[in-house]
């Protein structure tokens, strides 16, 4: 059995309630004064063992002065509600002289000067959402500028992981190199780290006023890029993370991919007197990027709806001035439409349903590419 | 066999060897970060990479104990940690046993019977498997919350829910594990067929103990593909217990809470097991990779 004690405050002397299983079951109880010295109390983390229980409980105030329901964790406070339903439907404020009727072509409860009171319902609204998308400039032009910076985005992360990946694998791939394996276990640590981890460890690495990277970048060059408020300082910020997440899963594939190029090749160009470089733009390249195409339409598939590194890294931000609704100059179209539906801006599933389709398009365009590509490549055998 | 000018071999390994040390520390460099902010005190220090008075009070709070400073504050936990982490192994394993048992099914009535529409249906399992699960997150969000109403051990903050939905990724392992079953010989398949096996025996007896090392590779990379998850844990669950270890580790780093070394000795409670279970792995996946979805 639990009492719940109620320490003295400036209004009321300290209070303690009746008896209780704290079993789930509902239950009004009363309170009565302490006059001795208030007894030991559950430790905090017991206390959210009970969250359920205790929200089921209504603590009755001595001569009726009110009623307390449990609101926050140790907290319990009166509550009331702030509209009333009067017998026609309409909605009559408790607080003061508002008066919200239903609106159901809106789905939204309308107050007098003709704004919509969260939250709504469903309502059927036609095509309405794609209108606002095409036809609304305040949306519009944002979606336009964060399609455009999806693509940059998509194509700069494929095409720079690429690089890294394969250089690294050429490099590792020589055969007069001692310690591969060691380096190989270090250079596909950031792959082995869970992303959401890593993408969380650069946010705070690249915090303005003492994150490391500009402690480091103080020292050296003077000056604190602030990395989380400017726009172009953002996306480099956002591309540099992906390399750096995104290069070992290139490196193991190319690992695999040069091991089916023919030496013999090398060996013929290298006496007819080409360098290395040439030898590998001439020569290794080639042979590598075709069974590489439908890998790499599927990683720019991929970081077009990276949301989890947009969404953990910067959330979106900063925020592009004078949008009417959130739009953040990292923001790609999938992280900007989880934005719509899931944060800050009151719940538009609709508007984000609606885009959901659009990026869908998108996206069936290139799973339909790599089909075609994947299917040539079975066809000529990898 | 090309005999190359040693002088010149000897520059180009100092040279390689430079590159890769070099690259090396810049890429170990946010690794080595973390564990010295794991043991500065306080959640703003900044300094040395060796700290200059090492704590464990950040380790403590990871663990869910309370820790007392040296001036006798008592400093409690501020996340439980260890239970999010619980609740990402639940959901990763229960989903994972799942999405094994059902792929290893598919895969084989896909490699070994032949019904009408098999190459149809393989196809759309390649398109449908093009398509990432981020796409349908409204709607994944409305059909939760309205199957809450219906019965709230599947609505939203449910981890049955969760487990539901990730369920649905089994489109990528159904392949892999059917590029696996094609290449072991149908003369296997033949005689059991000749001794007068069901089509379940032959799945059972036949095939299935000759799948186990593709069957634990499937196992888990499914397991890590779900404990990495963000976006549909972060919209299905709500309340902190509920939570996984990727959507509550946000809550370590936002404006108006902002607890760097709790988060550093989190991260790497949390990260370590993950990354050893992948390096473990990783030379099983790295040729499921390539080659998973493109033998036909």
């Amino acid at each position: 059995m639990y009492r719940l004690l109620f320490p003295e405050t400036d209004e009321q002397p300290t209070l303690i309630s009746e008896h209780h299983p704290l079993d789930g079951s509902a239950a009004t109880l009363g309170v009565t004064l302490l006059d001795t010295a208030p007894p030991e109390t559950l430790p905090r983390r017991n206390v959210i063992k009970h969250r359920k229980a205790l929200e089921k409980l209504t603590i009755e105030l001595p001569d009726e002065t009110g009623e307390l329901r449990y609101v926050s964790l140790r907290t319990f406070a009166t509550t009331r509600p702030e509209f009333t339903r009067n017998e026609n439907g309409v909605l009559e404020s408790t607080v003061d002289d508002r008066v919200l009727t239903a609106d159901d072509t809106r789905g939204f409860y309308i107050d007098g000067d003709d704004r919509s009171v969260a939250p709504g319902w469903r309502v059927p609204v036609g095509f309405a959402n794609f209108e606002r998308i095409f036809t609304n400039p305040g949306i519009r032009e944002p979606m336009v500028g964060i399609f455009i910076w999806t693509l940059v985005f998509a194509c700069l992360s494929t095409v720079l992981t690429f690089s890294l990946g394969v250089a690294l694998a050429t490099v590792l791939q020589w055969r007069h190199l001692a310690f591969k394996r060691l380096y190989r276990l270090l250079l596909i640590l950031p792959y082995a780290v869970p992303s959401f981890i890593s993408i969380l460890v650069f946010r705070g690495l690249f915090n303005q006023n003492f994150g490391e990277i500009n402690l480091i970048i103080e020292t050296l060059f003077g000056g604190r890029p602030d990395w989380f408020t400017d726009g172009t300082l953002a996306r480099t910020m956002i591309l540099v993370v992906n390399v750096w997440l995104g290069y070992p899963y290139m490196m193991l594939l190319a690992m695999g991919f040069l091991q089916s190029v023919p030496g013999e090749h090398t060996e013929a160009a290298t006496l007819d007197g080409a360098g290395p470089v040439t030898r590998f733009l001439r020569i290794t390249l080639p042979q590598i990027v075709p069974p590489f195409v439908p890998l790499l339409i599927a990683t720019f598939a991929f970081n077009f709806n990276n949301i989890v590194l947009i969404l953990l890294l910067t959330g979106g931000g900063p925020d592009i001035p004078g949008t009417r609704i959130p739009a953040g100059s990292t923001d790609i179209l999938g992280s900007f439409t989880y934005r719509l539906a899931f944060q800050d801006s009151g719940q538009q599933f609709g508007l984000a349903g609606a885009i959901t389709l659009l990026i869908f398009l998108a996206v069936g365009t290139l799973a339909y590419l790599n089909l075609m590509a994947i299917r040539r490549r079975s066809k000529v055998g990898p | 066999m090309i005999v190359e000018d040693p002088r010149a071999l000897r520059r180009r390994k100092w040279l390689a060897h430079g590159f890769l040390i070099l690259f090396i520390a810049v890429l170990l460099f946010p690794f080595l970060m973390i564990v010295s902010i794991s043991l500065r005190s306080g959640n703003f220090s900044t300094g040395a990479l060796i700290p200059t008075d090492p704590t464990l009070e950040h380790w403590y709070l990871a663990f869910g104990l309370e820790y007392t400073r040296a001036d006798g504050t008592v400093v409690a936990p501020r996340f439980p940690v260890l239970l999010w982490m619980w609740n990402s192994i639940k959901v990763g394993t229960i989903a994972a046993t799942g999405v094994l048992l059902l792929s290893t099914v598919a895969a084989y009535a896909f490699s070994r019977l032949r019904f009408r529409g098999r190459l149809g249906l393989l196809d759309a399992l390649l398109l449908i498997q093009m398509f990432p699960t981020t796409l349908a997150l409204v709607a994944i969000y409305a059909i939760f919350d309205s199957l809450g109403d219906v019965s709230p051990a599947l609505g939203i903050d449910s981890h049955w829910a969760l487990v539901l939905v990730y369920l649905s990724a089994l489109t990528l392992h159904v392949w892999t594990i059917k590029g696996y079953f094609d290449n072991l010989d149908p003369a296997l398949d033949e005689a059991a067929i000749i001794d007068g096996a069901t089509p379940w025996q032959r799945f059972r007896f036949v095939l299935l103990p000759l799948a186990v090392p593709i069957l634990a590779v499937v196992f888990v990379l499914a397991f890590i593909g779900f404990v990495n998850d963000y976006p549909i844990a972060s919209i299905l669950i709500r309340s902190e217990e509920q939570m996984t270890l990727a959507v509550g580790s946000r809550l370590y780093l936002n404006e108006f809470q902002y607890l760097w070394g709790d988060f550093a000795a989190a991260a790497i409670l949390s990260g370590l097991p993950i990354t050893v279970v992948f390096l473990i792995a990783q030379r099983y996946l790295v040729s499921g990779l390539s080659d998973g979805g493109v033998k036909g």
